[in-house]
């Protein structure tokens, strides 16, 4: 008998005895050697959110967007930078409300064998009144947890319940992970992405025409009635790093969206966007040739189960993150 | 068959008595099973588990490692996750394998001679501790899969280290003298069930009978007190397989 063995034996022995006689702590072999971990514990979440928002107060009340460097990245840093951008610009016309009320109401993660790790936070805004869906994540071990993507809902709008495995844990999927769905996550978003840029082309059918494409939709006619001025707007789209099998067999799908509106202005015109437009804000002064506006839309869409109807988008944030025009 | 069944319970309480004794002794009063100091002959700035190598959860384990020179160390428990994710451009030491109470197989991981970050500015360590010469902390394996490690902090490396380990075992003392009771408990009852064969079958009554013979050679059966009055020459005992064994006084002819 080998080492290891013997040594196995005197433990089950060992254990077995112990557990006949006892409650005390009898060792276990464990089952299960994955290298894996539920990404953060709702305890641990707790405070990750506390920190979070007590530097964005800081930010909100300063319009600095610096703070929130150190909890935020990626897109959603680019919109709330921009967001603080146009706000200062508006202070200065009139008073920004810098008060905000957040409630965590649900905070789930799932169980992921290598960084980055992430978790879904469902947070209430009190005082915008929606329902931030969002996502931290951290990078690395050495890293800090920063907010990822954070698409609003309205209130009202009822949010299909996460599937959970044994652990209570999310249970991912693939974004080019098309079982049992009405159609993959990523091709779901690019779909999207093209109905947004051309309602006739053919992949707009497979997605539901909501509320976020008319909205921009009729963002877009507006831009391009601007006498003398040739409007036109591109979508792209971001690889789905997030999406979440639902309890009925969906998905919900965190994506971030990419417009770019540009604006060509005909000899001898020029253009002078409102006091405390967003356009004002990143394309300063009049725009005599050329202007182009980037925006960032983070879009949460439900993917319905396999026949079940089209994805659709059931909440978004965005804003613009950059500009340049002469 | 209840001299089968004794016999089993007595084995058995063999077994209890043996194992309940081993186990006090080797868990002592303090239900602590110390091995150390062990020496690892390294001089990189971190010796880690393979995720592997911790594969039981339950027992309170203690680790206390030193290093000479008030070298500041660091020691931590943390999800293997975490563990390999901090460690993986670092050169280390990594134990393969550990069979208790102490013997480790490990093998060198080439890489970086700094670690990416101080381990004391990390929030993910399920247990930690740091010092200067040594450090020591105590930890109850979890299920999930976890990774040790043994970090130098700051410009040092940790040449020199020797490991402590300690495994608690809560109540394992007084779980080994119960069963060493319960043991004995056991031999008695295996023992009684053995005796209980001849306890139940018909004592052994001595019976005595006096005999005259008379001068003819003829015996006569006497009572115990007309027996007194003659003198016993001769004492026969006879048994009879199955019978009690009878003992026969027989007086000889003393006259009145």
């Amino acid at each position: 008998m080998t080492g290891r063995a013997r040594g196995a034996v005197i433990a089950a022995a060992l254990a077995l005895v112990l557990s006949a006689t006892t409650a005390c702590a009898v060792p276990q072999r464990k089952d299960d050697l994955s290298v894996t971990k539920v990404a953060a514990q709702p305890e641990e979440i707790g405070q990750i959110y506390d920190r979070y928002a007590g530097v964005r107060a800081n930010a909100l009340k300063l319009l600095d967007p610096d703070p929130l460097r150190t909890i935020e990245s990626g897109p959603v840093l680019a919109i709330d930078a921009g967001s603080l951008q146009v706000a200062r610009r508006l202070s200065q016309t009139r008073e920004i409300d810098s008060s905000q009320d957040l409630t965590v109401e649900t905070v789930l993660a799932p169980r992921l064998g290598a960084y980055p790790l992430w978790f879904v936070a469902v947070v209430r805004d009190g005082v915008r009144e929606v329902i931030r869906v969002q996502i931290f994540q951290r990078d690395s071990a050495t890293s800090q947890w920063e907010m990822v993507t954070s698409p609003e809902t309205l209130v009202s709008t009822v949010l299909p319940s996460f599937a959970l495995d044994a652990d209570s844990a999310l249970e991912p999927v693939d974004a080019g992970d098309a079982d049992g769905l009405a159609l993959a996550p990523q091709a779901a978003v690019d779909a999207y992405a093209a109905a947004l840029a051309d309602p006739s082309t053919p992949g707009a059918t497979y997605v539901l025409d909501d509320s976020f494409i008319e909205q921009m939709r009729e963002a877009a006619t507006a831009s391009a009635s601007i006498k003398g001025v040739e409007f036109s707007q591109d979508w792209g789209t971001k690889p789905v790093q997030y999406a979440l099998r639902t309890s009925n067999g969906g998905a919900l799908v965190f994506a971030t969206l990419l417009r770019q509106d540009s604006y060509d202005i005909a000899d001898g015109r020029a253009v002078n966007w409102p006091e405390g437009s967003e356009q004002k804000a990143f394309l300063a002064g009049k725009l005599y040739t050329a202007g182009i506006l980037r925006y960032y839309h983070q879009v949460l869409m439900y993917v319905p189960p396999d026949g079940e109807g089209k994805p659709r988008v059931l909440g978004q944030y965005g804003g613009v993150v950059s500009g340049e025009g002469s | 068959m209840r001299r089968v069944a004794g016999v089993l319970a007595m084995l058995l309480a063999l077994v209890l008595v043996i194992a309940g004794a081993a186990t006090a002794i080797v868990v002592g009063p303090d239900n602590r099973v110390v091995t150390g100091p062990h020496e690892i002959d390294t001089e990189a700035v971190a010796v880690v588990t393979k995720p592997s190598a911790l594969s039981w959860s339950g027992p309170t384990v203690s680790v206390l490692v030193e290093v000479p020179d008030e070298k500041p160390v660091f020691v931590g428990l943390g999800s293997a996750v975490d563990v390999e994710d901090y460690l993986q451009q670092t050169a280390r030491v990594q134990v393969d394998d550990i069979s208790v109470p102490w013997k480790i197989a490990t093998s060198s991981v080439q890489g970086r001679k700094n670690l990416p970050a101080s381990p004391t500015a990390l929030d993910w360590w399920l247990a930690d501790a740091a010092g200067l010469g040594g450090a020591s902390t105590s930890f109850t394996l979890p299920n999930q899969t976890v990774s040790l490690a043994i970090l130098s902090v700051g410009d040092s490396d940790l040449e020199g280290l020797q490991v402590t380990a300690a495994y608690d075992v809560s109540g394992g003392f007084g779980s080994g003298i119960g069963l060493v009771a319960l043991g004995l408990g056991l031999a008695v009852l295996g023992w009684l069930l053995v005796r209980q064969r001849h306890l139940l079958q018909p004592e052994n009554v001595e019976e005595v009978v006096y005999v005259y013979i008379d001068d003819d050679g003829v015996e006569h059966e006497i009572d115990p007190a007309t027996a007194h009055e003659y003198e016993i020459v001769e004492d026969v005992e006879l048994t009879d397989p199955g019978q009690p064994a009878s003992r026969w006084h027989v007086p000889g002819w003393m006259g009145r």
